[in-house]
């Protein structure tokens, strides 16, 4: 049997976990694929608003969003997420297809912990899972600074 | 310094459920969450179609809206994720440079109806991938790359 390259096993079970993506059929798909990987208590949004009011509100050990189409109100929630409250070190994985152009830097530094592109294989997402489960004092990496003329850089992985 | 309780804030709270008792492999992760992925192949298909069906609805417009254009990058946004996550890698790709194609139309102020047709067609023919040979796919996606290289990279003066 397969096991995680320390040979050890992982229970998300007791995780909670926050999915957004405006695509009810594409939410799904992600809600049975975490269901697959062991994770019970799923707080599944399509709404960017609802999404971003349970996140201020609540503790989450996973944050999964995909920003389409509420692009930049999406980075500007993460950045928020950073400052404080309750999900300043929750792991925030990004879950995109085609980015505008414009907004690829964004992207990349808003202060997820990483960036998944869809198509996404099984393997992939849980080895990014099991990897950003395994950060530890990331917190300064994450919070981007703002440059004087307001672009934001940060130093998060790609 | 930081204080231990802000330490506790800052710890990575997923790390605890690592090494949890009455846990899975990854192996018996990744085999559930694909069996998970083929509940919902039927509507994975029918979203496919239904993406197609509005992208060629909406490339009939010779100068469509703003809202149309988000709309055909929305569609062909959600038409990569789908045809990539059910084996279909041209349809995803010729879905990619769609979105290319509309963004950078967008952000350049021009628009070609004709551009857009040529990625209808391909995608509507990569649908049933089988139906094609393999160099058959590879042309059209190749085709696909250069169309939207061409179109998208003209410069402003080519402003339709």
């Amino acid at each position: 049997m397969h096991t995680t390259s320390d040979g050890a096993t992982f229970n998300f079970a007791k995780a909670s976990v926050l999915i957004l993506d405006a695509n009810a059929l594409f939410l799904d798909l992600v809600t049975g694929v975490l269901a697959g990987f062991g994770f019970r208590r799923i707080t599944r949004c399509s709404e960017f608003e609802v999404a971003a009011t349970t996140v201020k509100a609540r503790a989450f050990d996973l944050i999964l969003l995909d920003p389409y189409p509420n692009n930049e109100a999406a980075y500007h929630l993460i950045r928020d997420l950073r400052e404080s409250g309750h999900n300043v070190a929750t792991p925030i994985l990004i879950i995109t297809g085609h980015t505008y152009l414009r907004l690829v830097a964004d992207t990349k530094q808003c202060g997820a912990d990483f960036v998944v592109a869809k198509p996404f294989s099984m393997g992939g997402l849980l080895d990014r899972v099991l990897w950003v489960a395994k950060l530890e004092n990331r917190h300064s990496a994450l919070l981007a600074p703002v440059a004087p003329d307001g672009r934001v850089f940060g130093a998060q992985p790609w | 310094m930081v204080k231990p309780n802000q330490a506790a804030a800052l710890e990575n709270p997923l790390k605890r459920f690592l090494d949890a008792p009455g846990g899975i492999s990854q192996d018996a992760a990744i085999q559930r969450a694909t069996d998970s992925l083929e509940m919902i192949r039927h509507s994975a298909m029918e979203e496919i179609d239904s993406c197609l069906a509005d992208i060629k609805a909406l490339c009939t417009a010779p100068n469509p809206t703003p809202q149309q254009r988000q709309a055909l990058h929305e569609r062909g946004n959600s038409l990569l994720g789908f045809a990539g996550m059910y084996d279909m890698p041209d349809l995803c790709t010729a879905a990619y440079s769609l979105c290319e194609l509309v963004d950078a139309m967008m952000m350049h102020g021009r628009w070609s109806a004709e551009a857009i047709h040529i990625h209808y067609d391909a995608m509507h023919k990569l649908r049933e991938p089988h139906a094609l040979t393999a160099e058959e796919r590879e042309r059209l996606v190749t085709g696909l790359r250069k169309v939207t290289a061409r179109i998208g990279g003209l410069p402003p003066r080519f402003k339709t």
